[in-house]
């Protein structure tokens, strides 16, 4: 059972500090924009709260949260000043992009807040059964609440040395531990129903992310609900929210948000899309070692944008062939920084991934979808002008999948692909992005607005 | 109606062309009696029970039909043996009896069998296996385990049925992970995912030849609809399977250790002591699930894993503890003198704090007796 006054300090005091901060560095926001603003917020408020009990803990050794939630208080107060003291309202009802709401967008929106609920009444209800949540993230959380100390956790011959603490996974960062930690540490003693809220949040804070994000890049209500609503009825994001404990759709979250707010700095080139930018990427990168390799390819997708789509189309291209040639190289065995070992030839592992995201119910009919959406958008790419945001989500999307393929074709990792027990969660760190771009994509797209003229 | 059709016609093409013959020998595979190893579509056999029976089945997920898949065949080391071979199965219909079909060694040997014939082989497979009695030398290769299909037609009923089970059927959670959702049945190309897809790209290519003849048609949102209403349709269906594996999730994932194990390790915390200690956890599988769970339930005490057998005396410190849920090798205990035994005979002097039977035994490493027995 959970208390009211729990969910309002756990989820919503850093939900609404996050978000008064979101609005607060962004004056061009108003209330249209509430949707995108405040999923953003949702993600920065509860990575300032994690971050903020991990000092306090770590540092002055208090282990009560209240030091934490009093400076979000503080931070909530400071941004609602910043938002007052400007000189034009910045939360306007009259915003960029006011539309009438069909009876489709009711439904859509309506199947959204079913399997939301449906999914959050789960992750709360259910015990903590996810591998990784209590092998390591909620592993690491518990100690720390129920010992009311930070304790670094090592390898095994470490902690036998040094009367630490032990864990397989020792090397992975501590920030989704720290999630965990912060609403847990609200109870008497270790609670799973509170430690998994940050988790129940994220929930809501994904597909009202993606609408909102949607909204703000003038697609209409209805197509946005639906992308929101396809979403969410994915299995992969509804088991990870169901079986909640993951840190991938933290990361998913906190990664896609980030590509959101840099498809918009591409659009409008305004500082503090950028700045959101790299405080979502940045917190993404802070959740596990991928979330490094995937802000690693926003340089990459900034400078394809830069370059233009005919430079892009060659490397692209280029890429391909570098792929079809490393397929020739059988048994060549090179050691990589971060990848690790790298076995070059025909990939055992090529048709099991192909299996999982055509075949199998991973996915429903998403990536069926993205196939087709890829090669209209390439060919598209090829005969008309491209906006340099478009030209940069589309390279975004082309070297994300392509690091994943070589991900899970030729490094270690392979065999992960061929068991199936990595490969979709890797893949879900992306799909909240591919989703975006798909879209977009679809109702943006000229040859296909060429296609769908009325006849 | 013309749906229907092109869902049926989707599942007979993508049959004919998943006509591949069945691996079986994946990490999924059930070692009944004996011990063994699998990797790579090879099994390893490694020791026989006390009866010495070695036995394993391969699950076959939902389940594969019979009239299908008729040819089963392996491969076997030529210098094996074994006094007697048993090919063995189980049908969805029958799900607790275990189907045998005692093998010649030249059967064996020849590693295939076609069991068309057989009015046991019947409905669909769900498990595959072999039983050895009396193996003479281990360890006993298996590899290329896989069930043939047969080069006859399938049918239209067939593809009915295959799209009812589609439709109708759960699967329970995968014993590998909660992060790869199969569908039903085994590697069946005519997956739900895929038969909407066929059904979608069919309809919207229907319809956009329809409007060359109908004038004024608004084919496009009529092919969103269809695209929508399918994926609707999926969603629903895996949504109250999704309800039905949470249900059972408790019991079907990794870290079930028996709701008895879990209520004593959860208490055990707070029996160790208030302040958090070192738990030296000792299991026959060191680090399996099960160890790994009862650290997660240990906590706030820093629980060590990877032992089998008492730990060496120069790693044990006053204060700490040792959790033995299952020892591989003869661990006693003297309560008349509070000691533990290692496996070589080796003392530990250690009191006795819980004990659940059938679960796991937890003792106080003596103190002063480790102090004093330090140099």
């Amino acid at each position: 059972m959970i208390d009211v006054w729990i969910w309002l300090v756990v989820l919503v005091l850093p939900w609404v500090a996050g978000t008064a901060l979101v609005f607060a560095l962004d004056a061009r926001l108003t209330l249209n924009d509430g949707a995108y603003a405040s999923a953003c917020g949702y993600v920065l408020g509860l990575v300032l709260a994690a971050t903020l009990y991990a000092l306090q803990l770590r540092f002055l050794g208090l282990s009560s949260p209240h030091g934490a939630a009093a400076v979000l208080v503080g931070v909530a107060l400071a941004a609602a000043l910043v938002i007052q003291q400007r000189s034009r309202p910045a939360i306007s009802i009259v915003g960029s992009h006011p539309s009438k709401k069909s009876a489709w967008w009711y439904f859509f929106l309506a199947l959204v807040v079913f399997k939301v609920l449906l999914l959050a009444y789960e992750a709360v209800r259910q015990p903590v059964l996810s591998w990784d949540a209590w092998t390591t993230w909620l592993m690491r959380s518990r100690v720390w609440v129920e010992s009311g100390v930070y304790v670094p956790f090592t390898d095994t011959l470490t902690a036998l040395a040094s009367s630490g603490y032990a864990i397989e996974a020792w090397r992975y960062p501590e920030l989704v531990s720290w999630l965990a930690a912060w609403a847990a540490a609200w109870s008497d003693g270790w609670n799973e129903s509170h430690a998994v809220l940050p988790w129940v949040g994220l929930a809501v804070a994904l597909p009202l992310g993606l609408y909102g994000a949607l909204r703000r890049a003038e697609l209409a209500a209805t197509p946005a609900m639906v992308a929101a609503w396809v979403l969410v009825s994915l299995p992969l994001v509804a088991t990870h929210v169901a079986m909640t404990g993951y840190a991938d759709l933290w990361l998913a979250t906190s990664l896609s948000l980030g590509l959101m707010s840099a498809f918009h700095w591409l659009r409008t080139r305004h500082h503090a899309d950028l700045l959101l930018t790299l405080l979502l990427v940045l917190a993404a990168a802070a959740m596990k070692p991928e979330g490094l390799v995937w802000a690693s390819v926003f340089p990459l997708a900034y400078l394809a944008s830069r370059l233009g789509s005919k430079i892009f189309l060659a490397s692209a291209a280029a890429g391909l062939l570098l792929m079809l040639v490393l397929f020739q190289l059988e048994g060549l065995r090179l050691t990589l920084p971060v990848l690790g070992s790298v076995t070059f030839g025909w990939p055992a592992s090529l048709t099991e991934l192909g299996w999982h995201l055509w075949v199998y119910d991973n996915w429903h009919l998403l990536f069926w979808g993205l196939g087709a959406a890829l090669a209209v958008a390439l060919l598209a790419l090829s005969r008309y002008d491209i906006s340099p945001a478009r030209l940069g989500l589309l390279a975004w999307v082309v070297f994300s999948l392509g690091g994943f393929l070589f991900l899970f074709l030729w490094t270690d990792s392979a065999e992960w692909a061929r068991l199936g027990t990595a490969n979709n969660r890797v893949m879900l760190q992306l799909v909240p992005g591919l989703v975006f771009w798909l879209a977009i994509e679809l109702t943006q797209n000229p040859l296909l607005a060429r296609l769908t003229r009325p006849t | 109606m013309c749906a229907a059709l092109l869902i049926l016609l989707a599942i007979w093409l993508a049959e004919r062309l998943n006509n591949t013959p069945r691996a079986l020998l994946s990490t999924d595979v059930r070692v009944v009696k004996g011990g063994a190893e699998v990797a790579d579509n090879r099994l390893q056999i490694t020791a026989a029970d006390d009866e010495g029976v070695a036995m394993f089945i391969a699950p076959l997920g939902a389940g594969l039909p019979a009239k299908r898949y008729p040819l089963l065949r392996w491969r076997v080391d030529a210098d094996a043996s074994a006094q007697g071979y048993a090919l063995i199965w189980v049908t969805k219909d029958e799900p607790r009896a275990l189907q045998s079909l005692p093998l010649l060694p030249q059967q064996f040997f020849a590693g295939q069998v076609d069991l068309q014939a057989d009015p046991r082989w019947r409905g669909e497979i769900v498990g595959v296996g072999l039983a050895l009695m009396t193996v003479g030398e281990f360890p006993l290769i298996i590899d290329h385990m896989a069930l043939d299909p047969s080069t006859g037609e399938w049918g239209w009923q067939d593809a009915n049925r295959r799209l009812a089970d589609n439709l109708l059927q759960f699967e329970p959670w995968l014993p590998a992970s909660i992060n790869f959702h199969r569908g039903v049945g085994e590697r069946s190309l005519s997956s739900l995912p895929v038969l909407l897809a066929a059904w979608v790209t069919l309809s919207v290519l229907f319809l956009l030849a329809l409007s060359h003849i109908v004038h004024g048609m608004r084919w496009q949102a009529a092919s969103l609809v269809i695209a929508l209403f399918g994926w609707l349709l999926v969603d629903l269906r895996w949504t109250a399977e999704l309800l039905q594996r949470l249900r059972s999730a408790p019991a079907e994932t990794a870290g079930y250790i028996g709701s008895g194990a879990a209520s004593w390790l959860e208490q055990l915390p707070a029996r160790l002591g208030a302040a958090p200690r070192r738990v030296f956890l000792i299991d026959d599988d060191p680090g399996g699930a099960r160890a790994l769970r009862a650290r997660y339930l240990l906590s706030p005490h820093s629980t060590l894993l990877g032992f089998s057998d008492l730990p060496d005396d120069a790693l044990l410190r006053p204060g700490d503890s040792i959790v033995i849920l299952s020892a591989p090798v003869a661990i006693r205990y003297d309560s008349s003198r509070s000691v533990l035994f290692s496996a070589s005979g080796r003392e530990v002097p250690a009191l006795l704090v819980s004990a659940a039977t059938g679960v796991g035994f937890a003792f106080a490493v003596n103190a002063s007796q480790v102090e004093g027995a330090r140099p």
